[in-house]
């Protein structure tokens, strides 16, 4: 027997398994009613339960939330391909009968598959040991005692073991089968899973591109530099050491600014992973992660004002972070040694964000791919009906974001559901 | 002779170490720089260079586009472009070369590579990087299930002549390789050119490898 065949009798025991309660319940009623004691002594009382109880079944499991446990142990023990099973819960009339009707089969075939998983194996036994071990007087079955018929019960055994295993193998790959139909997507699921597929295969081409643009061309303009600054100074020593140290912050300068690049585009990254499981992080338990990451970057970081956790409504809160991300990044970036001062303050309206800094000496240059992520932060902020203002203000530059409480839950766009 | 050179990229820093690299070789001399594509070509035109290195990904006007105008602008006096890529595997460095650029050269190359690169485009009789053009052309170029209409106009010795034009053989060395003289090849080498319609060595062996003559 293969592994597969194994897997498939398991999963006919396991709807033999949640056939049980339907059985009992039926068959209290079924037993009172005929005024028969047990369904032993009684086959057509047995067999009347088994199908009054399949209806209930159908009922039970019109149920939308049906669908996916149902999914998952098919997935888990019937070998069918996990994409042509659907995901979610059954929508739709259609959907829902096709799931009923899935587990009428898959509890009806469970229930004489269980049954006879029981009641074969202890009477093959039996039937194999009776030529040395003799029932006695007091047995129900009518069994030979003597003349040849007592060494072909052997035989017998072995037939209803085979017999067993047949059936077993027989109902699980009507299963098989029937999972895709009967728990297949419809064609509205197909498309909706198509359109998913097409929006992450946009969100990564996205990333390549970002990759490629930010990272790709900078290692390579400090590959230049770099070269450019070696050769020279090999070279006539005054003109060729003031390009090498020109050479040499600009290359600084690249990784520095590259660094914050790659930061931004592994962040849409992980927050983009095909694992629907891990939530976007929350100020609430994130922000220590945060702020201790970006202290080992070199950054002196003062905090005043820490949200409670459980304060701000979820959307708030995994808004709130990013922004605050995005701040503490754009600081790290333009003036990597400078202290940083991030203030959170719960107000009556929403939550006030911000993070300033010392202006440096020399203005940071508008150089290719800074403000981007500020101009993120705006948008953010602006989705979510609050404001955002960044600039010099006194001797700092400040960055203000305000975000108010009530804001209703962004309608995100495509690439970013999930 | 000096070869002059304009540099198009959008990053200043690329373009303060190239000319670096290159103005410090006695027989080079940067005349003008460029930021974007629209830049490159009236700098061209204003300086008439030799070679131009062209960043295939610019804004606004990119890196194909400006080669295609600048050659076009040119006509027989315009200059060999020398496409320059950030990644090897990258489409747009094929278009670049189908519109007319005389190689490409990845800007993480070594200095020698480099100026090897400049000086090879500038020479004009032989084809850069002959495995990485056939490279790009495979992975990126359409294959096409039958010969093109000019394959069967092209002599014998002319196919002879453009599969040894693919594997980067100089004009001279083909012509010792087939035992005639430099002349007879490069009367050849025009009537593959004229035949494929193609303008440079690059663009007629790109040619040849998407029409399948050149082997797989």
């Amino acid at each position: 027997m293969t592994a597969a065949t194994a897997r498939r009798w398991l999963h006919l025991v396991v709807g033999g398994a949640l056939l049980m309660p339907y059985f009992l319940f039926v068959g209290t009623v079924v037993l009172a009613l005929l005024g028969v004691p047990d369904f032993f002594t009684d086959p057509p009382a047995l067999a009347l339960t088994f199908t009054l109880a399949l209806p209930l079944v159908a009922v039970t499991a019109l149920v939308p939330a049906a669908r996916p446990p149902a999914v998952a142990l098919a997935r888990g023990l019937t070998g069918a391909a996990p994409d042509t099973l659907a995901d979610g819960p059954a929508r739709g009339r259609v959907d829902r009968s096709r799931t009923a009707c899935w587990y009428v089969l898959h509890l009806g075939l469970g229930g004489v598959v269980a049954g006879a998983t029981l009641a074969v194996p202890p009477f093959a036994v039996l039937l194999l040991a009776l030529p040395v071990v003799r029932p006695g007087p007091g047995s129900p079955y009518a069994l030979p005692t003597a003349g040849p018929a007592l060494y072909l019960a052997p035989l017998a055994g072995l037939a209803l073991l085979a017999a067993l295993a047949g059936v077993a193998a027989g109902a699980g790959a009507v299963l098989a089968r029937a999972a895709p139909v009967l728990l297949g997507p419809s064609p509205r699921e197909r498309l909706e899973r198509a359109e998913r597929r097409a929006a992450e295969l946009a969100v990564r081409n996205r990333l390549a591109r970002e990759v490629h643009d930010s990272v790709g061309h900078a290692l390579s303009a400090i590959a230049l530099q770099a070269t450019a600054a070696r050769r020279l100074l090999d070279g006539p020593a005054a003109e060729g050491r003031a390009f090498a140290g020109e050479a040499l912050s600009a290359i600084e300068e690249t990784a520095r600014r590259t660094v914050g690049e790659l930061d931004a585009v592994l962040g849409v990254l992980r927050e983009s992973g095909p694992d629907p499981g891990t939530a976007a992080p929350g100020l609430a338990e994130e922000l220590p992660a945060l702020l201790d990451r970006t202290r080992a970057a070199g950054c002196r970081v003062t905090v005043r004002g820490t949200p409670p956790p459980g304060v701000l409504p979820p959307p708030l809160d995994r808004e709130a972070y990013r922004i605050v991300q995005e701040g503490l990044a754009n600081a790290l970036k333009h003036a990597p040694g400078a202290p940083v001062l991030l203030r959170l303050e719960r107000t009556a309206s929403g939550l006030s964000v911000r993070v300033a800094q010392p202006l440096p000496p020399v203005p940071p240059s508008p150089s290719a791919g800074g403000g981007r992520g500020l101009a993120g932060v705006a948008e953010r902020a602006r989705l979510l009906g609050g404001s955002a203002t960044a600039g010099p203000c006194g001797g700092d530059w400040v960055l203000d974001v305000t975000l108010p409480t009530g804001a209703a839950p962004v309608p995100r766009t495509g690439e970013e559901t999930r | 002779m000096t070869i002059r050179l304009v540099l198009a990229d959008d990053e200043r820093m690329v373009r303060t170490a190239l000319r670096a690299i290159l103005g410090a070789e006695p027989d080079l001399e940067v005349v003008g720089e460029a930021a974007t594509g629209a830049e490159a070509v009236s700098v061209v035109r204003a300086t008439a260079p030799d070679v131009v290195l062209m960043d295939v990904r610019m804004p606004e006007v990119d890196g194909i586009r400006a080669t295609e105008r600048v050659l076009a602008a040119g006509g027989e006096r315009a200059p060999r472009v020398l496409v320059l890529t950030t990644f090897e595997n990258d489409d747009h460095v094929l278009a670049a070369l189908r519109a007319g650029a005389a190689g490409f050269l990845l800007k993480r190359a070594e200095a020698e590579t480099l100026l090897h690169a400049v000086r090879v485009v500038a020479r004009s009789d032989t084809l850069l990087f002959p495995s990485s053009v056939r490279a790009l052309a495979l992975a990126h170029g359409p294959r096409q299930a039958a010969e093109p209409p000019w394959a069967a106009r092209l002599t014998d010795r002319e196919r002879e002549v453009l599969r040894l034009m693919a594997t980067g053989l100089t004009n001279a060395e083909i012509a010792a390789r087939l035992t005639v003289g430099p002349a007879t090849v490069k009367s050849h080498v025009a009537a593959v050119l004229a035949k494929t319609g193609t303008r440079d060595r690059t663009q007629a062996v790109i040619a040849a490898y998407e029409a399948g003559l050149t082997g797989p």
